[in-house]
């Protein structure tokens, strides 16, 4: 395979040329249009994807676009959730392309720590869960794959109005889960008990609890990205949950990363 | 004599085809063929493309029906681009590939034409 990569530069939403990943973000979090009604963060892995929700966005709604960020980035997010505070109005679009594991966190960080934020994930698969997952975790809305920048426009206009549109069949499940949902906080004990983990899978549970992937935590703690996978699945199995996020939430509600 | 490079879209976001589209139309030497979804309407079209902008989950498992592409039309090239970050690579006749990184429209004009210009053999 030829490997020439001509064209590994980052680019900005401005088209300038960025020599690293940390100069190239540091540009997109101060990029800003100025607008008066709404600001609009777009959190996408895609330059591509951003570039085009942010310009065809911006034709068709004229909505204040404070900046791009890459989701992932540990720092950026801090920066966009920090700069976000000085704004009144302000909506996140999020990319199902992160990954379902970074998603559910992030949906959840900038609800907690914004309330007044409206967050909307675009190009969701259709599968029921996923979507109810988002709902949960505190998503105003979402668009499908394969929406065109009509149907997003559509979309936030109709969160910013404080309405919610899903399709028939979600409503139900929406309606199951939360059924399921009182009935299990009735049953439900205070304090979870701390499962038996090993030193590594709690070292592995305190990265998972930082929103790292796999590779992150491979490299972080020098092993194997197929050994974390392994770390991960017995963690999921030990605390009797489906998804990362979950363990990562019930180890801090339970405070049993306190000590790392 | 057709001296525009023809470039059919498949398989990307709605709202990244919009962009392209407009995008591609500013390009004299570029001729948008259309935005297609799945093999099917791939194959009506393909035999009249020369770079064909393939979205899908992973750029490096070349799906089967591009071999067969690659194999009837000498002079094709085809850009496997990810939905999910900025990763693409260009395949060409006899599985030659060239990784590429697209992190605008621009550069993907950009990349576009670098590509047509390869030589197939």
């Amino acid at each position: 395979m030829q490997n020439d990569r001509p064209l590994t530069k980052l680019v900005s939403a401005n088209g300038s040329l960025a020599d690293s990943k940390q100069d190239c973000l540091t540009q997109l979090v101060q990029e800003q249009w100025i607008q008066p009604n709404l600001c609009l963060s777009i959190v996408s892995h895609s330059h591509l994807l951003r570039e085009a929700l942010a310009r065809l966005l911006q034709t068709d709604w004229n909505h204040r676009l404070k900046h791009s960020s890459k989701e992932g980035d540990t720092s950026d997010t801090a920066d966009s959730i920090s700069t976000a505070e000085k704004l009144t109005q302000h909506l996140v679009l999020l990319d199902y392309g992160i990954g379902r594991d970074l998603m559910i966190p992030s949906i959840q960080q900038w609800r907690s720590q914004h309330p007044g934020c409206y967050v909307v994930v675009v190009e969701l698969k259709q599968e029921s869960d996923l979507i109810l997952d988002c709902i949960e975790a505190g998503a105003h809305g979402y668009v499908l794959q394969g929406a065109s920048s009509l149907e997003i426009a559509q979309t936030i206009e109709r969160v910013c109005r404080g309405e919610a549109h899903c399709s028939p069949i979600i409503t139900a499940k929406l309606f199951e889960r939360l059924a399921q949902t009182k009935m299990a906080q009735k049953n439900a004990q205070p304090l979870r008990e701390k499962p038996s983990l090993t030193q590594r899978e709690i070292e592995v549970l305190h990265y998972v609890a930082q929103g790292c992937s796999d590779r992150e935590i491979a490299a972080k703690l020098v092993i194997e990205v197929r050994t974390v996978k392994h770390h991960v699945h017995n963690l999921l199995r030990k605390l009797h949950v489906k998804y990362r996020w979950q363990a990562a939430q019930l180890a801090i509600e339970n405070g049993w990363l306190a000590k790392i | 004599m057709n001296t525009s490079i023809r470039i059919l879209i498949a398989d990307l976001p709605e709202v990244v085809v919009e962009m392209l589209d407009q995008a591609i139309q500013q390009q004299p030497d570029l001729e948008w063929l259309g935005n297609v979804q799945g093999w099917e309407e791939i194959a009506v079209t393909v035999a009249q493309t020369d770079v064909l902008i393939l979205g899908v989950e992973d750029v490096y498992a070349l799906p089967e029906a591009c071999f067969y592409f690659l194999r009837n039309q000498p002079n094709l090239k085809i850009l496997l681009l990810t939905i999910t970050d900025d990763e693409a690579i260009a395949y060409w006749r006899a599985l030659h590939c060239h990784q590429l990184q697209i992190t605008s429209s621009l550069s993907l004009i950009e990349s576009i034409r670098q590509i047509y210009s390869l030589s197939p053999f």
